[in-house]
C-alpha cells in the first residue's frame, strides 16, 4: 500500500530582513516517508526545524520547494485542504491554547460541528473520543477545572473525534509534570496500538522518543538518523553532538563498553540494563546467582 | 543561623469555601546561607506555595518565616527589602519581559532599588555575561531574543538585584536538553562565584541531581526529607512509593542490588555509577 504520507525533498525559507533575497532556510531537502500505523518520534533540539515540518504535513506550512503528499494529495492543492486537515490531526504544545468550549465534551464536539456532523453521530464519536483518552467521567467538568494532563488528553480526544488517519503531536508534553507525562504517552500509545492511529511525535525528550517504533532526527533543517530508537540512541556521542540525550541506561552500557566489557548497544531501558549487566557480573564470577534473573 | 527559616509553616488557599486547600502544611525548614537546593514534588504538593511564602509574596495562614533570624510578617518589616533579598523567579518568565531593550528589562529590579546608573550598569552588565547574553543583544528588544536567550534574560533581571537567595521556579521547563544544561551550568556558575542561597523548584530529578548540596522532598504539603542528594536516593523506594520518577540510573542500581549484585543505593548520575561497576568487575569484591 502506499504511504500514508510522503515527503519528497522539501525545503522551507522565510524572508529575514527587508531584502526579499535574504532567507533563512528551515528545512533543506527532506524527504522521508510515514506509513499507515506507524508511532515515530521526530527528535531534534530547539530550532532543529522539527515543528516547521510537522506543520507542513497538514498544510499549516507549505514547502517553498518539494512536494508533501498526504493519501495521494498535494498538501499544494487549496481544494483538498480541508479533506487532507481530516486525515492529518494536530495537536500543540500549551494545552490551554487549544481549548476553546467551557465544557469538556463540548470542547472535543468542536471539530465535528465544523464538519457538519449529524447530532447523534457526534454524540457517538464525542463518547468514543473520551473513552479513547480515558476522560469519559469527566466530561461535564470545566476545562479549567482540568490538569495540564487531562486538558492535553482533551485536546486529543478533540482531533480523534475527527477520525483522522494520522495524529501529529507538536512537543505535547513539553509544559506537563511527570505524571501529565506519563497521562499523554500512554494514551499516545494506546491510540496507535489499539485504534491503528499513525502517530508522528515531536519532541526532544529522549525518552518519549525511545517509546517508538522509529525515530528520525531532524538537526540543522536536515534528517540525521532515521531508524529504529535502539538503533539511533546507540550513536551516543553523535546524539551528544547534536545538543539530544540517551537514556541514562544507553549511556552506563557504552561507558563500560568503552572501558572494554561486552555489552549490547541496543540497551534502552532499565530492565534491560539491569539483566545484561547481571549477565555480566555472572560471567565475570562475581556473583552465582544473578544471571538468570527474574525474566 | 540559617539564612532563611520556616517555623511551622502553614497556608491554606480559600479558607471557609468548598475549595478550602492546605497546600503547606505546618514545615518546619531551615536552608542554610550558601547551600544550592533542589525541590522536589508533585504538582500539588505544595513547592510553589511555599517559595511565594519564602519571599513575603503569600501571607501564611499560620506560622512564621524568618529571614537573617528575622520575621518578615513583623509589623515593622520591611517586606519591599525582603522581595529584594529574596529573588524569586516565576515559571516561564520570558512572558514577563516588558521594556523596550533587554537592557532596560534587566535594570529594572536594581533601578526600583533606588541603586544609581554606574552601579546598575555595573549590574546589567555583569548579569548578562553570567546567563550568556552577549553585548548586542542587550540593546534589542526582548521580542527578537530565541525562546532560551528571553528565558535567561528575565533570570538575569532577577539576579541583578543581587539577593541573598535566589528562588527559580522551574526555571528550564520546556526547554530542550542542551537550553536545560545551558542554564543549570549557569546557575551553578553563579552560585560559586557569588556564594548565595540558591533554591531551584523542578520536576526533573535527574537533572537537578546533578548540581545541588541538598535537596527538598515536599509530598501533600508536607517536607518528606531534607538531605543530600545521596542521602535522599538512597530512600529511592519511598520516593517511587510517592510515585516521583526516580532517574533511570538510579532504578538501575536499584534492581542491581535487587539481584543480589552489591552495589551502593545512592548512586544517581552515570559517571558515578559506571565507576563502582567498573571497580566492582576489576576487583571482583561485592560477591553476595
Amino acid at each position: 500500500m502506499e504511504p500514508l504520507i510522503i515527503i519528497d525533498n522539501v525545503r522551507f525559507s522565510y524572508p529575514t530582513g527587508e531584502n526579499p533575497d535574504e532567507r533563512t532556510e528551515v528545512l533543506k531537502g527532506i524527504s522521508l516517508t510515514f506509513e499507515r500505523g506507524e508511532l515515530v518520534a521526530v527528535l531534534g533540539h530547539n530550532g532543529s526545524g522539527k515543528s516547521t515540518l510537522a506543520k507542513t504535513l497538514n498544510a499549516v506550512l507549505l514547502p517553498t520547494s518539494g512536494t508533501v503528499t498526504v493519501a495521494g494529495m498535494d498538501t499544494k492543492d487549496e481544494e483538498k485542504l480541508l479533506d487532507i486537515r481530516q486525515h492529518i490531526g494536530m495537536v500543540f504544545q500549551n494545552p490551554d491554547n487549544q481549548i476553546v468550549a467551557t465544557i469538556v465534551e463540548e470542547d472535543v464536539a468542536f471539530g465535528l460541528e465544523n464538519l457538519g456532523v449529524p447530532s447523534d453521530e457526534m454524540r457517538v464519536r464525542v463518547d468514543q473520543a473520551l473513552n479513547a483518552v480515558g476522560m469519559y467521567e469527566y466530561r461535564t467538568h470545566a476545562p479549567h477545572q482540568l490538569s495540564g494532563g487531562q486538558k492535553q488528553r482533551v485536546a486529543i480526544a478533540g482531533i480523534i473525534a475527527m477520525r483522522p488517519d494520522c495524529i501529529v503531536l507538536d512537543e505535547p508534553t513539553a509544559m506537563l509534570d511527570p505524571q501529565g507525562r506519563r497521562e499523554v504517552m500512554r494514551t499516545i500509545k494506546l491510540l496507535n496500538r489499539d485504534y491503528g492511529i499513525t502517530v508522528i511525535l515531536i519532541t526532544h525528550e529522549m525518552d518519549e522518543a525511545a517509546q517508538c517504533d522509529r525515530v528520525v532526527v531532524i538537526d540543522h533543517g536536515e534528517v540525521r538518523m532515521d531508524a529504529p530508537p535502539e538503533k539511533v540512541f546507540s550513536h551516543v556521542r553523535e546524539m551528544r553532538e547534536l545538543g539530544l540525550d540517551v537514556p541514562q541506561a544507553t549511556e552506563l552500557c557504552d561507558l563500560l563498553r568503552q572501558a572494554g566489557y561486552d555489552l549490547p548497544d541496543d540497551i534502552l531501558h532499565a530492565d534491560q540494563c539491569i539483566d545484561a549487566l547481571a549477565a555480566l557480573f555472572s560471567q565475570k564470577g562475581i556473583i552465582s546467582n544473578a544471571g538468570s534473573g527474574s525474566n | 543561623m540559617p539564612v532563611l527559616e520556616a517555623i511551622d509553616l502553614t497556608y491554606t488557599y480559600s479558607i471557609g469555601t468548598p475549595f478550602e486547600k492546605t497546600a503547606v502544611d505546618h514545615i518546619d525548614l531551615q536552608i542554610e546561607q550558601g547551600e544550592f537546593v533542589g525541590i522536589i514534588g508533585h504538582t500539588g504538593s505544595g513547592k510553589s506555595t511555599l517559595m511565594q511564602m519564602m519571599n513575603g509574596l503569600l501571607q501564611p495562614t499560620s506560622g512564621t518565616v524568618k529571614l537573617d533570624g528575622k520575621d518578615i510578617w513583623e509589623k515593622k518589616a520591611d517586606r519591599r527589602a525582603v522581595r529584594f533579598q529574596v529573588g524569586l523567579v516565576f515559571q516561564y518568565p520570558e512572558y514577563q519581559l516588558f521594556e523596550e531593550t533587554v537592557y532596560k528589562d534587566i535594570a529594572f529590579g536594581p533601578k526600583n532599588m533606588g541603586l544609581d546608573e554606574k552601579e546598575i550598569d555595573r549590574r546589567v552588565r555583569e548579569t548578562a555575561e553570567a546567563v550568556g547574553l552577549s553585548e548586542e543583544l542587550l540593546q534589542k528588544s526582548p521580542y527578537e531574543l530565541s525562546g532560551g536567550q528571553k528565558r535567561r534574560a528575565a533570570i538575569a533581571g532577577v539576579m541583578a538585584m543581587e539577593p541573598k537567595v535566589l528562588i527559580l521556579d522551574e526555571p528550564t521547563a520546556g526547554l530542550d536538553p542542551k537550553g536545560r544544561t545551558k542554564i543549570l551550568t549557569q546557575l551553578r556558575e553563579y552560585h560559586r562565584r557569588t556564594g548565595c542561597t540558591v533554591m531551584l523548584v523542578s520536576h526533573s530529578m535527574e537533572d537537578v541531581a546533578k548540581y545541588v548540596s541538598r535537596l527538598l522532598v515536599l509530598s501533600h504539603a508536607k517536607v518528606v526529607c531534607y538531605d543530600t542528594p545521596s542521602n535522599v536516593f538512597a530512600r529511592g523506594d519511598a520516593l517511587a512509593e510517592m510515585g516521583l520518577a526516580l532517574p533511570q540510573i538510579t532504578r538501575i542500581f536499584h534492581g542491581l542490588r535487587a539481584r543480589g549484585i552489591v552495589v551502593p543505593d545512592e548512586v544517581y548520575t552515570v559517571k558515578y555509577g559506571a565507576e563502582q561497576l567498573l571497580s566492582l568487575l576489576k576487583g571482583g569484591e561485592g560477591t553476595c
